[in-house]
């Protein structure tokens, strides 16, 4: 034949732009790329992600949506952590022993709504952190469970401190032997002397309310204070000297599990001593007085009880003024006393000189309570954990102590409403800045503790997808606005210049479709097994995602995902796209709980069994269901001018040898809806024999067959048009490496003239 | 905790092709082979006849005898050494070694078990009493009480991580001495057996990780 023959390989991804670019596609659906040819490949589906838990979805059976989830690898991949919400609960999967199940970690929490953020995770250290702008924020430890062996608890724990630690009660110092019962709770303790010479001490009544020290030889330099002298009565029944006190206020703080160090306590009431004196013991009846010289010139012995910590306290801190003599002498100052490294003792001595006292307590505002407690969002970066205020205080930003997440200072926020540019509505992490997500503006944070910066990026882009937003190696971040996808590129450092740029266009179209007040629980992650980034979002009027866009790297092309029910999404430390059902139990198909984009193309559903071999008639089993419908259609091609009128005879497709499976074609002319549809054909090579297939060899014969890279001629028969365009769609497999048209173009054959009115 | 998931399905009127096919049985062969994991192995999916003998763990059994301490002696020769002898040897004898050999990173459980008969009081009626302890390269990994019944079994379990390589267990015990009456710090000098020691058995069980 004599026509024009016009080729469009390699394939590009799809742009819904008009006029269209070269080589793209009007729509692109349930695609990869191929990595050998770079074309078009669509075998892909989605699996259970626990594929080895029989005929149903256990232990996921009887959840709905999953709202967020999260995939914590730790020890290079070695530990994978599956967190994840669902109706309220916060969950992780046990994926190891002898059966596989999902314990909660946290209940009778906030359903996210469907216009609301669900939780935000940043792992750092030991622990992964949890806030979702409702609920207690969570620290989860994952490894090692904590209780037996047969009833292991998960490792959860409060973030920060909620409250400050009670203060601890010292026990009074009675300085008198011969005082005794009426001093409940006292015991004398005194330091410069050994048991033996304190004789008078045997005659005391010791019973519960008294605690008494074994002494020993080595703690003859220590105690509290100095040495004060005894005060010995006169003959005449007076004191030659004023009364000498000894005094001192405690503080405690709380050591958790992560390190941080809680807020110091408030002080302590007053322990208060007064050095020994002459007793007289039998007032009114003469001057019969005893007095003990040896007591005087002693220190002594502080006895404190001190507050247990909340779940999670691996240790309490002690500080203590020095000597404030009757109370008021002196400032107070607190000093660093002890560290008990444990959460249950309740009494601790305090015999510590004041001469070695040296490192001094923190003050109050170098820890505070937990700024935020319905902080919806949560990052690490530079060490610090970041947090927002809360709905309720939308434009704050607060960060931690570095390597102590749960460690506040006072002065350790910035508020970033003093710009236009609406709530903080996610952070991201990249390089050396944070990025400030917010409904009309990006901000970022750099430089580093204690002295953060926080500068705006665009006003004129905003998100309230948190949790569409990732790093792409190489490129930059990723993250889908209210209009589109954008790139952040670049650095704030060392002369490099930072870009923001959209990066969506070629699927304005599909973009426009989105339900913004949906966004956000729109999800995306990027997979560096497939090289491509996935973002899911509600369209059409949906209130949850029901449509996916993938940005392919290998080509920087899109195209759209259809049908996969995606709720959730997060990538394992292999690249496996994990994701939690964006219906649950309650979906068509049955299917409940977590899958994994892979190369399975018949996804499983829920069936009722009606009469099968060894099954029972009712029970529920799955089966195949359909694999996802994949969809190619060409763009409008004008051949260059779209004046003339051009025959297309035959679209030869380019692709790789399948089967017997048929792949069938429409065809549309003049941006018509409805097409024609040409003879299917069967991916074979038309004039070579038959390759075999599964159902009809033997695979212990012969050779292995390889796919060929051949042409299917479709026969194309509409008449002349301006525009041609094409569409596959099938369930079958294909790998779609181009394409070519053959045309013929009548001489003088143009387009009719305009309508007139 | 690698999962292996559908790399490629082969369909039904599909090629059967050698890429394909390597791929998706790549992808469960990784489950029995190289990347054995027991998270992705189904739930009991081995089963002990499947195990080479061996293969996750490592059992001894050794009879441990040792001249057991039975006598007082004289002063030059103790014959054995008890805690209150002034030529006090530091408590715990060392009285047998067991040698392990062969052994991978795991959990270590020992169980040592044995029947001893004292002589219950001294001739000052002082009670008298025998005690074991384990010690695993060196150090000790499990020490019992004193005992003071007259005949009884004793018994020690424990259970330890051990790193790879050999080990070495090491049983050791001590005794309270006989007191001579007239020396009450001295080395008795009586000819009477003061414990009786038998039926010694270790059980080591090396769990591999």
């Amino acid at each position: 034949m004599k026509g024009k023959r016009f080729e469009q390989t390699p394939l590009g991804g799809v742009s819904e732009l008009i006029p269209q670019a070269d080589k793209a596609a009007t729509e692109i659906v349930n695609f990869t790329v191929h990595n050998q040819t770079s074309g078009w490949d669509n075998r892909i589906g989605y699996e259970r992600y626990l594929s080895s838990t029989g005929g149903t979805f256990a232990p996921f059976d009887s959840l709905g949506r999953i709202d967020s989830l999260f995939i914590w690898s730790r020890h290079q991949g070695a530990q994978q952590w599956v967190v994840f919400e669902s109706g309220g609960t916060l969950y992780y999967l046990k994926d190891y022993g002898s059966s596989r199940a999902i314990e909660a970690l946290d209940v009778l929490r906030t359903t996210p709504t469907a216009t609301e953020a669900p939780a935000s995770y940043a792992p750092y250290g030991r622990f992964l952190y949890t806030v979702n702008g409702n609920d207690k924020p969570v620290r989860y430890g994952a490894w090692p469970h904590g209780g037996s062996i047969t009833s292991p608890t998960a490792p959860v724990y409060d973030v920060g401190w909620a409250s400050l630690p009670p203060s601890p009660t010292p026990w009074g110092v009675h300085t008198r032997p011969e005082d005794g019962a009426q001093f409940g709770g006292s015991i004398a303790i005194w330091a410069r002397g050994n048991q033996q010479s304190l004789a008078p001490l045997s005659g005391f009544p010791f019973n519960l309310t008294y605690r008494t020290l074994d002494w020993e030889s080595a703690w003859n330099a220590i105690g509290l204070g100095d040495e004060k002298p005894s005060r010995k009565m006169a003959e005449d029944g007076t004191f030659a000297v004023a009364q000498i006190f000894s005094s001192y206020r405690y503080k405690v703080s709380f050591i958790n599990n992560a390190g941080s160090e809680s807020p110091v306590s408030q002080a302590s009431g007053l322990v208060v001593w007064s050095q020994p004196e002459s007793l007289n013991i039998a007032p009114g009846e003469g001057d019969v007085t005893v007095y003990h010289p040896e007591f005087g010139g002693k220190r002594w012995i502080v006895g404190l009880e001190i507050p247990a910590g909340p779940v999670g306290t691996i240790a309490r801190k002690i500080y203590r003024t020095k000597d404030l003599g009757d109370g008021t002498e002196a400032a107070e100052v607190y000093y660093y006393v002890g560290q008990v490294t444990n959460n249950t003792e309740t009494f601790y001595f305090d015999n510590l000189g004041d001469n070695q006292q040296i490192t001094l307590a923190p003050v109050d505002g170098d820890s505070t309570i937990f700024p935020a407690t319905s902080a919806r969002f949560c990052s690490i970066f530079k060490d610090c954990l970041f947090i927002d205020g809360g709905s309720s205080n939308e434009t704050a930003v607060f960060w931690s102590n570095p390597g102590f997440p749960d460690t506040f200072r006072a002065t350790d926020y910035a508020d970033v409403g003093t710009r236009e540019g609406g709530g903080i509505t996610g952070f991201h992490a990249h390089y050396n800045y944070l990025l400030i997500l917010r409904q009309r503006s990006v901000d970022y944070v750099s430089g580093n503790y204690p002295d953060f910066r926080i500068s705006p990026l665009s006003q004129s882009v905003g998100t309230t997808a948190a949790n569409a937003i990732n790093t792409i190696p190489d490129l930059g971040v990723i993250f889908l606005a209210n209009d589109g996808v954008y790139v952040v590129h670049g650095g704030f450092e060392g002369g490099a210049v930072v870009e923001i740029k959209r990066i969506s266009d070629p699927i304005m179209k599909t973009i426009e479709r989105m339900n913004k007040d949906a966004l956000p629980r729109a999800v995306a992650c990027y997979s560096h097994k497939w090289k491509e980034w996935h973002c899911y979002f509600a369209a059409d009027g949906h209130d949850r995602p029901n449509l996916g866009i993938v940005l392919h790297l290998d080509k920087m092309a899109w195209s759209v995902r259809e049908n996969f029910p995606v709720g959730a999404l997060s990538t394992t430390f292999d690249g496996d796209i994990v994701f939690g059902h964006v219906e649950g139990q309650t979906s068509e198909t049955g299917q409940a709980g977590l899958f994994v984009i892979t190369g399975r193309r018949t996804l499983s559903k829920k069936a009722e069994v009606s009469s099968e071999a060894g099954k029972q008639q009712g029970q529920i089993v799955l089966v195949d269901n359909v694999a996802p419908i994949a969809r190619y259609r060409s763009k409008w091609h004008d051949f260059g001018d779209p004046n003339k009128k051009k025959k297309v005879h035959f679209v030869y497709l380019y692709a790789l040898t399948g089967g017997d499976n048929t792949i069938p074609m429409t065809y549309f002319k003049d941006y018509d809806y409805v097409g024609t549809a040409a003879p299917a054909a069967r991916p074979q090579m038309p004039d070579a024999p038959d390759q075999g297939i599964y159902d009809s060899i033997k695979t212990d014969l012969g050779l292995w067959e390889e796919e060929r890279l051949t042409e299917f001629r479709y026969p194309i028969s509409q008449g002349s048009c301006s525009n041609f365009q094409f569409e596959i769609q099938t369930t079958n497999d294909v790998v779609l490496v181009g394409y070519a048209l053959e045309l013929t173009s009548p001489e003088g054959t143009k387009i009719v003239q305009g309508k007139r009115v | 905790m690698a999962k292996r998931w559908t790399e490629r399905e082969q369909r039904s009127k599909n090629l059967p092709t050698a890429d394909g096919f390597n791929r998706e049985y790549d992808s469960l062969r990784g489950w029995a082979n190289a990347g054995v994991d027991r998270t992705s192995l189904p739930v009991s999916a081995i089963t002990p006849p499947m195990v080479q003998q061996n293969a996750f763990c490592k059992v001894f059994v050794e009879d441990v005898e040792f001249g057991a301490p039975s006598r007082g002696g004289s002063a030059d020769d103790p014959q054995f050494y008890g805690l209150t002898y002034e030529k006090y040897f530091g408590g715990f004898y060392p009285a047998v070694e067991v040698s392990l050999a062969g052994l991978h990173e795991g959990m270590m459980h020992l169980e040592f078990k044995c029947w001893v008969a004292l002589l219950k009081v001294d001739d000052q009626m002082n009670p008298q009493f025998v005690e074991f302890r384990l010690k695993y390269n060196g150090q000790t990994v499990c020490e019992g009480g004193p005992c003071y019944m007259a005949a009884t079994n004793y018994f020690l379990v424990c259970d330890f991580p051990i790193a790879g390589g050999d080990g070495t267990v090491a049983i050791e015990y001590r005794v309270a001495a006989p007191i001579d009456s007239t020396h009450a710090t001295a080395v008795s000098s009586t000819d009477v057996p003061v414990m009786y020691y038998g039926g010694g058995q270790l059980l080591a069980i090396g769990r591999w990780r």
